[in-house]
């Protein structure tokens, strides 16, 4: 299929959106909010957070879209947005729940545990059971196809850092997968 | 080099990231290796499978509404800027960046000075709400983009009676209270301005999580939430309200009341109380209790326990479970009150002059000086 129209019209629409059409820019968030949302909430793996993310994402995309120059396809720019906004909101939740640690803990008692089923263990429920910064990566990289360079420099990491934790997420997956 | 040391490679092999050198010498342990080989094959078949997970998820829900919304107030905020360069004249030379090479025209002295002027009177303006309690209260940005009032702030703004100060997934803000104290609001939280006179500050906490560092006397700052109303008796505390409107506080240092509907729960450092909607607050416990104590008080608040209830209190409690044990008296039937009383009695030997009929009667002064007696509040604060 020929993208090039595709690409025409979102550069029209990123135009008029940076001329504050914001009925251009909802065609915008139509086009791209499911790949945003996906991003989302395979890294939170909560649908209540990954929503809210998704429209910090849109609101943050308007505030900002003036300053996009149009080096990258505008769903490219998006996408490294949303990456950020997500990684940002690990971050805050992590110093959150340092401090709400106990609170945390008490609330989540009061809670009905799942437990975990170990039969229809499928790629994605594997992935979703990694350990965070891995999963991360693993989402970043073979996913989503970024570079290490790129996701070290997203999640203020060393590259070394990132294919330590991609070969460690690959390995993990094996073993749970049991191949 | 040996199976160990090319299994270190092998993602970096997988994803063509050696040097020419390196991918030599795998490529031929690996043309010799079966079991390099198998692995190899699974990390392979793991990746390709991983780039057939589709990269779009349709959400349950539309949000465009939402983002609609809250890209309205952006477009007013532009609005508000944009209409400074609708009042100055058109044309490029009247443009500030210009203005020091073409100053000598008195008519452009006139409106620089007008300019100068407004941004004088609109920082005495902003240090007088920002110093005038009662009236707007500063909010400070701690982390991304917080909606402060009708505006969402990069930086920091104003909210007066009524306003909201609402925080998403990524942002944090800072309520600061002259001479009252300040209260950090922490992500996905709703707070609203309710009263703000040099006596009383009153916000309402609809959901989401506060830390409140107040320094002011007694009873001056309340936080109103969907099941209590917690009042500051000197304190630093935390609190957090789910979406259902139950909540849970934790007090780090001071005490805080926390009461609803004639119920009332006195919650010193180190303390926690739960409240659950049209229930109140419960009866406070310290972390320490044990498991079964804090199950059986919260089936005495919130779930219509009896004595079977009691008895498992009375059984766990510990000297350390004193707090709960003196609330638990204070709010149980008479007919239980005794059971309680020697429980107390048992551990701290209450004096004579606090007796049981006198408790049994709601004598506020015995009970406060068995709140002496048991040493209640007397841990270490937090901080």
């Amino acid at each position: 299929m020929n993208k090039q129209p595709v690409v025409e019209e979102e550069i029209h629409l990123v135009k008029e959106s940076q001329n504050g059409n914001s009925a251009a820019f909802e065609k915008l968030y139509h086009l791209n909010v499911k790949r945003v949302y996906a991003l989302c909430i395979r890294i939170t793996s909560k649908s209540d957070i990954a929503e809210e993310l998704t429209q910090d994402v849109f609101v943050r995309a308007w505030d900002n879209i003036k300053s996009f120059r149009g080096e990258s396809l505008f769903s490219t720019w998006l996408h490294r947005l949303a990456v950020n906004v997500v990684l940002v909101h690990l971050r805050t939740q992590k110093r959150r729940l340092a401090r709400f640690q106990s609170l945390s803990e008490i609330f989540s008692l009061r809670k009905k545990v799942e437990a975990p089923t170990a039969r229809g263990v499928d790629i994605e429920k594997a992935i979703e059971a990694l350990p965070n910064k891995a999963k991360i990566i693993f989402l970043l990289h073979d996913v989503e196809g970024y570079k290490h360079t790129e996701i070290a420099e997203m999640m203020k990491l060393s590259p070394g850092t990132t294919k330590a934790q991609l070969h460690r997420a690959r390995k993990l997956l094996r073993k749970a997968l049991e191949r | 080099m040996k199976c160990k040391e090319v299994q270190k490679y092998l993602n970096e092999y997988i994803d063509g990231l050696l040097t020419a050198d390196k991918n030599k010498i795998v490529a031929e342990h690996i043309s010799d290796c079966k079991k390099c080989r198998n692995e190899i094959e699974e990390l392979v078949s793991i990746i390709e499978e991983a780039k057939l997970i589709p990269n779009e998820i349709t959400p349950k829900h539309d949000f465009w509404d939402k983002i609609s919304e809250r890209i309205g107030a952006t477009k007013l905020i532009n609005a508000k800027i944009f209409s400074l360069d609708s009042i100055l004249p058109k044309g490029n030379h009247y443009r500030l960046k210009f203005i020091p090479s073409r100053i000598y025209s008195g008519r452009r002295i006139a409106v620089a000075g007008s300019l100068v002027t407004a941004v004088i009177a609109a920082l005495l303006f902003l240090f007088f709400l920002n110093n005038v309690p009662g009236q707007y209260l500063r909010v400070e940005k701690l982390a991304g983009i917080p909606l402060v009032g009708n505006d969402r702030t990069n930086t920091n703004g104003m909210i007066k009676l009524g306003d909201w100060i609402i925080t998403d997934a990524s942002s944090e803000a800072r309520l600061l209270m002259p001479s009252v104290g300040e209260v950090d609001i922490f992500p996905n939280s709703r707070v609203k301005l309710i009263e703000s006179k040099p006596d009383e500050y009153r916000i309402l906490l609809e959901k989401g999580s506060i830390d409140a560092k107040i320094m002011a006397p007694p009873k001056v700052f309340f936080v109103e939430t969907p099941s209590a109303t917690a009042i500051d008796l000197g304190c630093r505390y935390r609190l957090e309200v789910e979406e259902n409107g139950h909540s849970l506080l934790h007090v780090l240092n001071g005490k805080v009341a926390f009461a609803f509907s004639g119920r009332e729960s006195l919650v010193p450092a180190g303390a926690f109380c739960e409240t659950r909607v049209s229930a109140g607050p419960g009866i406070p416990y310290y972390k320490t209790a044990s498991r079964n104590l804090k199950d059986a008080l919260y089936k005495i608040d919130f779930e219509n326990g009896g004595e079977d209830q009691i008895d498992i209190v009375l059984c766990e409690a510990t000297k350390d479970d004193a707090l709960s044990l003196w609330h638990l008296l204070k709010r149980s039937d008479r007919s239980v009150k005794p059971q309680v009383y020697s429980k107390i009695d048992e551990m701290f030997e209450i004096p004579p002059e606090i007796t049981l009929a006198g408790l049994i009667n709601g004598n506020e002064k015995m009970f406060d000086d068995l709140w002496k007696v048991l040493g209640i509040g007397k841990r270490r604060s937090l901080l």
